[in-house]
């Protein structure tokens, strides 16, 4: 076909831009669709980037290649490192963003960089030749070929917004959904069902009485999500707090027979982490209040975020039941809170290489594979890409196990997990959580930056460095004696082991740089502050490293594509169903899938030394 | 473990051989009801009803016996898979030639256990169940069997369950202070984690500890029968089984090797070990007797000392015996009460006189034997114990992981160190009733606690 391109991204949210982004920087031939091109890169929701998890998962974007840590120091308003009181594996980054210049900064990335082209166009149907892309029709009849489609269409199929009993045909507030692709692919045979997230009001900032309110500042010495960004002396705009009291519930309550939740008009499932305030009401009705936080959405803003406050309810109920908050009296609304349901994907259809098992060339990212969340659209977003470019270039798939990044988990969750619910990233969903830091993610996924080949030769020989000066520093801790009278002013009676010293915490974080400055002059402060993690946690580290080892032996043995499992004997009815479903790739995949019993495993593995 | 292909049917006679009243065949597999139909002149197998027909011989269409058929259809079967079980006539004709004919139609015969295992591999029981159903067939006593029904009938799998919730709560709270910390959650007291710790490794040691419960009432309990030579153990363990098993005679150092017979009363079984006289020897032969009987001792769950009443003055003996053996049940058995019925007054000591060779009070003697046995042991007829090593195993390692746990929260350190700790503890306590690992803690945060913006 002439003029084709390599790529095609349908949909500009949080993982089409990053597809399209690494496609191009690759060196392909790249279209990303969009029905509004200024809507780029919009924060549909809340006005954040990071927090638990999901700022580990930013990090791992930003060392592989992508664009969300860069575009998130140049727009945030706030920053603060969570879980700074307890071990290092938890602590994780967030930041307010002000959610126009980060939409301004992605956009000019985008239209700077070169072999990316911005389509604007609603992509209504997949174009198919034996079961591979040839290209996509747009709803105004264009034809765009190109050889791999990566389909990011977010909350925009079939999406429908329900405030009250009123229900819009919407993708977003005020944009219109997609329609087409979806029946398109359920016609084809694939699964497709309902899921449904909310947002809450926007309120103007003139009429919150922040007198009253509890002040949230961030960090006063704030560190960027990306490891290029230098200088870096950001904004600190606080944040406020509010609590909801009796009176705010009984108005919710007076109105629960209005809202679609109860009354059955949403069909799909809405995230229990996030729910709406009518839904924390009901299901903890002991709880006298439920805690609200005003967000700017970005810097100077009139338009306030009330996070916590996500409703369905009628207009005039959510009215009147957030004036009842103490500080939010005279409250007016600049848009008021709703739920949307749209059209998912269940995400068994789809390999570790987020291709579709299906249809050839097809690729999945983003919400439509049942996520929530910018950070785990945009790292599906950049590994679709990632794997559609090395597809093309006869390469194996490039995707991190488990123990070596929150994408691996990511990835294998959405392979072997029935998503009955939006998945989020949470620090419990890794099972090496000491091993997946926000702080080494440039180490542990150094082979595979490498092999991604988004990185500057630069930014790589500044992580090689940092790892190989790790190596050989943590020798160095256990060989170094700190004598009484040390410069680091740890009171000593007789010398000691400096590796004992961190164990035993009487050497922590703050000594770092005196440490440097007197011990190891000549090494990195990234080195001595990781070879400080790796002493000071050895034993637990250990331990979760002879985990990982255990498991690996069933994560390498393979299944080979296309096994029958008719021809499996002695499975359990409901293994055997779930494997036909999942189709996992490795024993060891196999094994998290819900259903599939030990018993199963076992089974599996005798047929296989066969 | 041997494989057979899942399509296959597999048939058997699930009754005892031999002269029964009635046996049950049974047939399990997706061609169940089909084999069925081609030998019983019915013409159709209603789930869950009873069908009183005629077995056929398909081929020679001889009829083979009357009978009752029941079809039940998967998955609501012993084995989750389409069964039908017939009961046709006992004895050595009926049942094996309707086999028979089944394994004409296609069946094949199962492999011991076969049927239990297809029901573990089908969900319908867990790991405990099915080691109950193994327990329950080789069931020797009374105690035993009743032990291995309240397993089967999921008592145990109860309390596993329990324990695993009980981690579950703990964890939820350590990932809840993680994962939610942006959020109003007021941080668990640190006492009050090390408290719930503490409590749940109590919970699961204690349940580790009904493992000798749980053997001896599976397996019996070991009854060692010790003294000085000549006090007349042979002569007892002759008298308790009413048969001349061992030799006895009035020279000293007669019994040299143990001898052990089993023993039932009232349901309980005791396994009764003759062991050699022990005293100071030169003779080789006795001294491994003494040192045979020694190992025995050791092994007991439950010691019959024996004192001979017609030399009674000197006790030293069997005084210090006792306080060597005090972690042991002990009953001092003062016999040959009909050559002499003064017995010395004794104290912190159970004891009682007895005669073994004119039998007298042997039945007293058996009663406090079940007795003391039960009270050591917690033998109520109620309580689940586990019963195998493979169970004790994984709760001991439960438990020292959340050694592990609690010793982290006293040195400070932060959640996701104990969670790991926990993490293991739950993964042991999975390992037993062999389900899946749950990662359900999430489910268990969302359901308790009320997060999210
Ligand atoms: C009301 C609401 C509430 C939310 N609440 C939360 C929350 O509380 N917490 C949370 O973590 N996340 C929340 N989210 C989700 C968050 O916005 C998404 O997870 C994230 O934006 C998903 O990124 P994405 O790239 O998959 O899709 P989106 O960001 O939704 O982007 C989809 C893009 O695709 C384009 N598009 C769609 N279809 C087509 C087509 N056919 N042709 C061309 N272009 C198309 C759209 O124009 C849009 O640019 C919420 C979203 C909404 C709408
Ligand atoms: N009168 C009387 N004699 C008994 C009684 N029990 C045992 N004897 C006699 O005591 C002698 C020893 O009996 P055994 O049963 O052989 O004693 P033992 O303890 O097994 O002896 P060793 O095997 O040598 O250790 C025999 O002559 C028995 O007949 C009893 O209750 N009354
Ligand atoms: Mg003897």
């Amino acid at each position: 076909m002439k003029n084709a391109y390599d790529i095609l991204v349908v949909g500009g949210g949080h993982a089409g831009v990053e597809a399209a982004l690494a496609a191009a920087r690759l060196g392909k031939r790249t279209a990303l669709i969009s029905i509004d091109p200024g809507a780029i890169a919009r924060m549909s929701c809340n006005p954040s980037i990071g927090g638990l998890a999901k700022g580990h998962l930013v990090r791992e974007i930003d060392v592989l290649g992508g664009e969300m840590a860069k575009a998130t120091d140049a727009s945030g308003i706030q920053f603060k490192l969570l879980n700074r009181s307890k071990g290092r594996a938890v602590w994780s980054p967030r930041a307010q963003a002000d959610k126009f210049r980060y939409e301004d900064y992605m956009q000019r990335v985008i239209k700077n960089t070169p072999g990316l082209d911005v389509i604007a166009g609603d992509a209504t149907e997949l174009l198919l030749k034996a079961n591979r892309i040839t290209g996509i029709r747009l709803r105004d009849g264009a034809l765009v070929p190109g050889r791999i489609c990566i389909l990011t269409n977010g909350t925009f199929l079939r999406g429908k917004i329900h405030i009250g009993d009123i229900q819009i045909p919407a993708g977003r507030y005020g944009e219109l959904p997609s329609i087409g692709i979806s029946d398109q692919l359920k016609a084809l045979g694939f699964s497709v069902k309902r899921l449904k997230t909310g947002t809450p009001s926007r309120i103007t900032k003139r009429s919150i009485d922040f007198d009253v309110l509890e002040i949230q500042a961030g960090d006063p010495d704030p560190l960027p999500f990306s490891y290029a960004t230098k200088n870096f002396h950001p904004k600190n705009i606080p944040c406020w707090l509010a609590y909801t009291n009796t009176q705010t519930h009984d108005i919710l309550r007076s109105a629960l027979d209005r809202s679609p939740l109860y009354t059955g008009k949403i069909e799909g499932t809405g995230p229990r982490y996030c729910p709406s305030i009518e839904d924390k009401i009901v299901r903890f009705s002991d709880k006298a209040a439920h805690q609200l936080f005003l967000e700017p959405e970005w810097e100077g803003s009139s338009q306030w975020y009330v996070n916590g406050f996500s409703s369905s309810l009628p207009v005039d109920i959510q009215i009147r039941a957030l004036r009842s908050v103490r500080g939010l009296e005279r409250a007016e609304f600049i848009k008021i809170g709703y739920a949307i349901e749209y059209d998912y994907f269940p995400s068994h259809q789809i390999r570790r290489s987020l291709e579709t098992k299906e249809i050839h060339g097809l690729y999945f990212a983003g919400q439509i594979n049942g996520t929530s969340g910018y950070e785990e659209a945009a790292a599906q977003g950049l590994m679709a890409a990632l794997n559609a470019v090395r597809s093309i270039e006869d390469k194996t798939p490039l995707v991190p196990e488990r123990h070596e990044a929150y994408i691996g988990v990511l990835i294998d969750d959405l392979c072997s997990k029935e998503t009955s619910e939006p998945y989020r990233m949470f620090t419990s969903l890794a099972e090496y959580r000491l091993l997946l830091r926000w702080d080494n993610a440039h180490l542990r996924l150094l082979e595979y930056v490498r092999e991604a080949g988004l990185q500057s030769a630069e930014m790589i020989e500044t992580f090689e460095k940092t790892r190989n000066e790790t190596r050989v520093l943590e020798k160095k801790y256990s060989a170094t004696r700190i004598l009484p009278g040390n410069p680091l002013q740890i009171p000593l009676d007789q010398p000691s082991a400096l590796s004992l010293l961190i164990r035993r915490q009487e050497l922590d974080e703050r000594h770092l740089p005196l440490l440097r400055e007197h011990y190891f002059p000549e090494y990195g402060v990234d080195a001595v502050d990781q070879a400080f993690v790796l002493t000071r946690y050895e034993g637990y580290i250990d331990r979760q490293f002879k985990q990982v080892e255990k498991m690996r032996q069933l994560e390498n043995r393979h299944i080979p594509t296309g096994l029958d499992f008719h021809r499996v004997p002695s499975l359990s009815n409901e293994g055997r169903e779930k494997l036909i479903k999942f189709r996992p790739e490795s024993i060891g995949q196999a094994s998290r899938i819900r259903g599939i019993s030990p018993a199963d495993i076992q089974v599996l593995l005798i047929y296989l030394q066969k | 473990m041997q494989h057979f292909d899942h399509h296959d049917t597999i048939a058997a006679i699930s009754t005892a051989t031999g002269l029964g009243g009635i046996a049950v065949l049974r047939i399990s597999g997706t061609r169940a009801r089909d084999i069925a139909l081609k030998i019983l002149d019915t013409e159709k197998l209603k789930a869950r009803y009873a069908q009183f027909c005629r077995a056929r011989d398909p081929q020679s269409g001889e009829v083979l016996d009357n009978v009752v058929a029941v079809y039940f259809q998967a998955p609501a079967s012993y084995t989750g898979e389409d069964t039908v079980e017939i009961s046709c006539h006992g004895g050595y004709a009926a049942a094996p030639s309707i086999l028979s004919c089944c394994y004409d139609q296609g069946a094949r015969a199962a492999q011991p256990g076969e049927f239990t295992r297809r029901a573990f591999i089908n969900g319908k029981m867990d790991l405990l169940q099915a080691e109950a159903v193994a327990d329950l067939i080789h069931a020797v006593s009374d105690s035993g069997r009743k032990l291995a029904n309240r397993i089967l009938a999921g008592k145990l799998s109860d309390k596993v369950r329990a324990l695993h919730h009980e981690l579950l709560d703990i964890a939820s709270i350590l990932e809840l202070e993680l994962d939610f910390s942006e959020q109003e959650i007021a941080a668990m007291d640190r006492k009050d984690l090390q408290n719930s710790i503490a409590n749940a490794k109590t919970h699961i040691a204690e349940l580790a500890a009904t493992y000798d419960s749980g053997r001896i009432l599976r397996e019996g309990a070991l009854v060692a029968i010790a003294g000085r030579p000549n006090t007349g153990k042979s002569s007892l363990l002759n008298a308790l089984l009413q048969e001349e098993r061992a030799i006895i005679s009035p020279i000293p150092g007669t019994t040299r090797d143990t001898i052990e017979e089993s023993f039932l009363h009232r349901g309980m079984l005791f396994r009764l070990v003759d062991t050699a006289g022990l005293r100071d020897t030169e003779d080789p032969l006795e001294r491994i007797g003494n040192s045979r009987a020694r190992r025995v001792i050791s092994e007991a769950d439950l010691i019959l000392l024996l004192a001979d009443l017609s030399r009674p003055d000197d006790l030293a003996f069997e005084i210090q015996f006792i306080e060597e053996h005090k972690k042991t049940p002990l009953i001092l058995v003062f016999n040959k009460y009909d050559l002499n019925p003064r017995i010395p007054e004794m104290k912190d000591i159970r004891y009682l006189g007895i005669s073994a060779t004119r039998p007298q009070n042997l039945d007293i003697l058996l009663d406090t034997m079940l007795e003391m046995l039960q009270k050591h042991f917690r033998l109520d007829g109620e309580s689940v114990s586990i019963s195998r090593d493979r169970q004790r195993r994984a709760l001991l390692l439960s438990a020292e992981a959340l050694k592990r746990a609690k010793e982290a929260v006293k040195k400070g350190y932060s959640n996701e160190f104990i969670a790991l700790d926990i993490r293991e503890a739950v993964d042991a306590l999975e390992s037993i009733t062999g389900e899946t690992r749950s990662e359900d803690v999430l489910n268990h945060i969302f359901n308790r606690f009320c997060i999210g913006k």
